[in-house]
Order: structure tokens, then sequence, then C-alpha cells
């Protein structure tokens, strides 16, 4: 009889946990580790791989610079060159997703099988991430970087995700036909920076 | 037979189809072939026993429990395909993981034995308590592992040991409430077929398409090597230094 209990009450437990397992599922995903290869092969993208863009969220330093010393000078001047590197980051993050969605759009230009839908989906994930860019760019501009660290890795993983997207559609191109998809990349590139 | 009963067996006959067509889509039984057996097993069984209960036939009664029986024995085919994919043969992981994961199963053939022999309850009931016990713990032992090693599990193999550990552990559950007391069976009795039917739908989105387990960064061989032959002439010259410091 205590078996019985025992067991109804372990086999409840582990179905209760498995049920909460599958809130942690791994995401979807579609691209491969030869796709994101070549994709950072074709594309450069400085500003996603920036590592340490959390550090200039963070106010830790400045915080430690005004308790310790008590120089606010030298801890508002710190907040500026901040602002200013921050600001710099995001620009160079918007170029980056400017240039992904200038790719993914090669792509389907090149033949890349794909659907009305799927493309509506990556220009309506381009518009977003654009979108939620401009405004934490104006909120940093105005207020400082040191509040918005949050929303400034929330934006990083978005075009993350965003290059993941045209990593998986890159990945239905023959290798074969990669060499040649990247020098017409590069000519086409080097005719946007001269225009 | 009530409504629920007609909802559950059309549903888990769709689902059923649904799962094939995708696994035959995404070329799953390639990847997966042991989890494969199980699914195609069931799939199988579930429309001979459907056609059979249509025709009010009376092999259904003869097949359901035996056929039910080898079913519950084939999740671990599931088990092993975790396994063998969480830990493959190229993996150094492997001979660790498989040592832990024999002595887990082990010590629960030992607590089996010290638990005497005599049945409690029926014998099938007690049948299926213990193979859904050694299939969920095989199964936390191989999550457990996977997330002590750092072993990243892609979104198939985490949906079908989530899948088949609700489905173990319902008919554990299950099978000592039934035992407990044959008051309470018509509730439990639609226990099994629910968690069926939630091990279906979790297989359906997990295996919607190929999602293999993440692959390691693979290491940098030529420079281990570099860092190798370094040392070894390190270690070959403070050889000699030492020769020389004791006979000078």
């Amino acid at each position: 009889m205590n078996q019985l209990i025992f067991l109804l009450i372990l086999g409840c437990l582990l179905f209760l946990f498995s049920l909460f397992a599958l809130l942690n599922a791994p995401p979807r995903n579609n691209t491969t580790p030869e796709a994101m290869e070549a994709l950072s092969k074709i594309i450069s993208l400085p500003g996603l791989d920036f590592m340490y863009a959390g550090f200039l969220f963070q106010e830790s330093d400045y915080r430690w610079i005004l308790r310790e010393t008590g120089q606010r000078s030298v801890a508002e001047q710190l907040r500026r060159d901040r602002r200013r590197l921050a600001l710099s980051w995001l620009r160079q993050l918007q170029t980056d997703v400017f240039a992904l969605w200038r790719f993914r759009r090669l792509l389907t230009t090149y033949g890349v099988p794909t659907t009305v839908r799927e493309e509506a989906g990556v220009a309506r994930k381009a518009v977003a991430v654009l979108f939620l860019l401009l405004g934490l760019r104006v909120f940093v501009a105005l207020f400082g970087p040191f509040s918005f660290w949050r929303m400034a890795a929330g934006i990083q993983s978005g075009v993350q995700r965003f290059s993941r997207g045209c990593g998986a559609t890159l990945g239905r191109v023959p290798m074969c036909k990669l060499a040649e998809l990247e020098e017409y990349w590069r000519s086409l590139e080097t005719a946007h920076v001269s225009s | 037979m009530h409504l629920v009963d007609y909802l559950t067996i059309y549903s888990g006959l769709a689902l059923e189809l649904l799962l094939l067509w995708r696994v035959g889509k995404a070329r799953l039984f390639k990847h997966y072939p042991f989890f494969s057996s199980y699914f195609l097993y069931t799939f199988v069984r579930s429309f001979v026993l459907f056609f059979l209960f249509a025709l009010h036939s009376r092999a259904f009664v003869t097949i359901y429990w035996p056929s039910n029986l080898i079913g519950a024995f084939l999740w671990f085919a599931i088990v092993w395909e975790v396994f063998r994919q969480t830990f493959p043969r190229d993996s150094r992981l492997r001979r660790v993981a498989a040592e832990i994961f024999v002595g887990v199963l082990l010590l629960l053939a030992l607590v089996f034995y010290l638990s005497g022999p005599q049945l409690v309850g029926h014998p099938v009931s007690e049948f299926m308590r213990k193979v859904g016990l050694s299939v969920a713990v095989s199964v936390l032992t191989i999550l457990g592992l996977a997330r002590y090693f750092r072993v990243s599990l892609g979104r198939n193999l985490w949906g079908m040991a989530v899948g088949i550990l609700a489905l173990a552990s319902s008919y554990i559950a299950n099978f000592a409430a039934i035992d407990l007391s044959p008051a309470i069976r018509p509730l439990w009795s639609r226990i099994g077929p629910l968690a069926f039917l939630l091990m279906l739908s979790i297989w359906v989105v997990t295996l919607w398409s190929y999602d293999p387990n993440p692959k390691p960064v693979a290491s940098d061989v030529p420079a281990h090597e570099q860092a190798r032959s370094f040392w070894e002439k390190r270690w070959a010259a403070i050889g000699t230094t030492i020769r020389r410091a004791v006979k000078p």
C-alpha cells in the first residue's frame, strides 16, 4: 500500500516536472554552423560582433567614481564618453541590420527559394529592429546609456536572431555557388558605398 | 463510450498521422532510427486496434494488453536514442556517461530486487509501473548528465525525452492509483490515453523539422599539437639541466 502511494506521488511529481520542462524547451534552430560561418565570411558585422557592448551600459564604475572619489566632474565626463560610445555602437548595429537586410534581399534576387510570407516576415523583423534601435538611440542621447542596458541586450539578441534567419536562408544556397555570391555581394557593396 | 473517449481516439489518430507526415518529410527515420521504430510500432498498433474496435472484433481484447506491454518495453528504444544522440560514439564523454548510466540502472534493479518478489496489485500494473519507473529514471539520468557536462540538447532530442518522460510518469501514477482503489479506476483510466495525446502533441511540435543537438566547437588541434611539442622540449631540457646539476 505504502509503495503504491509513494509511486502515485512520484508519478505525479515527475509528470509535473515534465510539464515544467516543456516551458524550458530549447529554441528552434534552423541554421547550420556552416551557413553561419559562410555568412560571417561574406558580411562583416562589427556591431554585432562587438562583445563588450554590455559594459557601455553599466554604471558600476560611474557609481564607484562618485562614491570613492567624490569627483562629480570626472564621473560626468565618463557618462558623456559612455553615451558617445554607446551611440556609436548603436549606429554600427543599425548599419549591420541594413547590411543584413540588403544581403537577404540579394539572396531572394539570386534565386534562393522563398515565399511571400517569409519575405514579409523578414521585412517586418527588420523594420521592428530598426524602429527599436532608433528609439533606443533617442533615449540614450537624451538620458544617457545607464538605464537602458536591458533594452540594448534585447535589441542585440533581436539582431542576432535576424542574422540567424539570414544564415538559414544562406544555407539553401549550394556550397559551390557561395564564392560567386560573395564576389557579387562585394561588388554591390562597393557600388553602395561609392554612391 | 463517452464523447471524450471518441475525441481521444480520433485526435490520437490525427496526431499520429500528422507526426508520420512530419517524420517522413523531415527524414527523421534516417536520423533517429530507434525513435522511428517505436513510433512506427505505435502507429501500426493504433490503426490495427482502431479497425478491430470498429469491427467489434474479439481480437481487440486479445491483442490490446500484449501489444501495450510490447509498446511499453519499446520505450527503451527512445531512451537509447536520446542517449546515443546526446553522447555520440565520437564523444569523449560517452564512456563516462555510459558508466554512470549503467550504474544508475543497476541501482534501480537492486531496489526492485530488495522490494521483494511479491506482486503489489495486478501483474500488468506491476510491470507497467516498473517499466515506467525505469524509463523515467533513465531519461532523468541522461538529462542530468547532459546538464552536468554542459551538453546542449537540440529541440528534437528535448521533445523526445520530455514526451516519453510525461508518458512514463503518467503510467507510474496511473497504474499505482488503479491498484490503490478500484473505485477510482474509471477516472484514472482516462489519464493514460490523455498522457499519450500529450506526448504525441509534444513530439509533433518539437519534431516538426530536423533540429539536431548543436555541435560543440571543434578544438584547435594544431594549437594543441604545438603546445604539446613545446612542453615536451621544455621537459627534455629540464631533464638535461638536472643531470648536469647532479653530475657537473
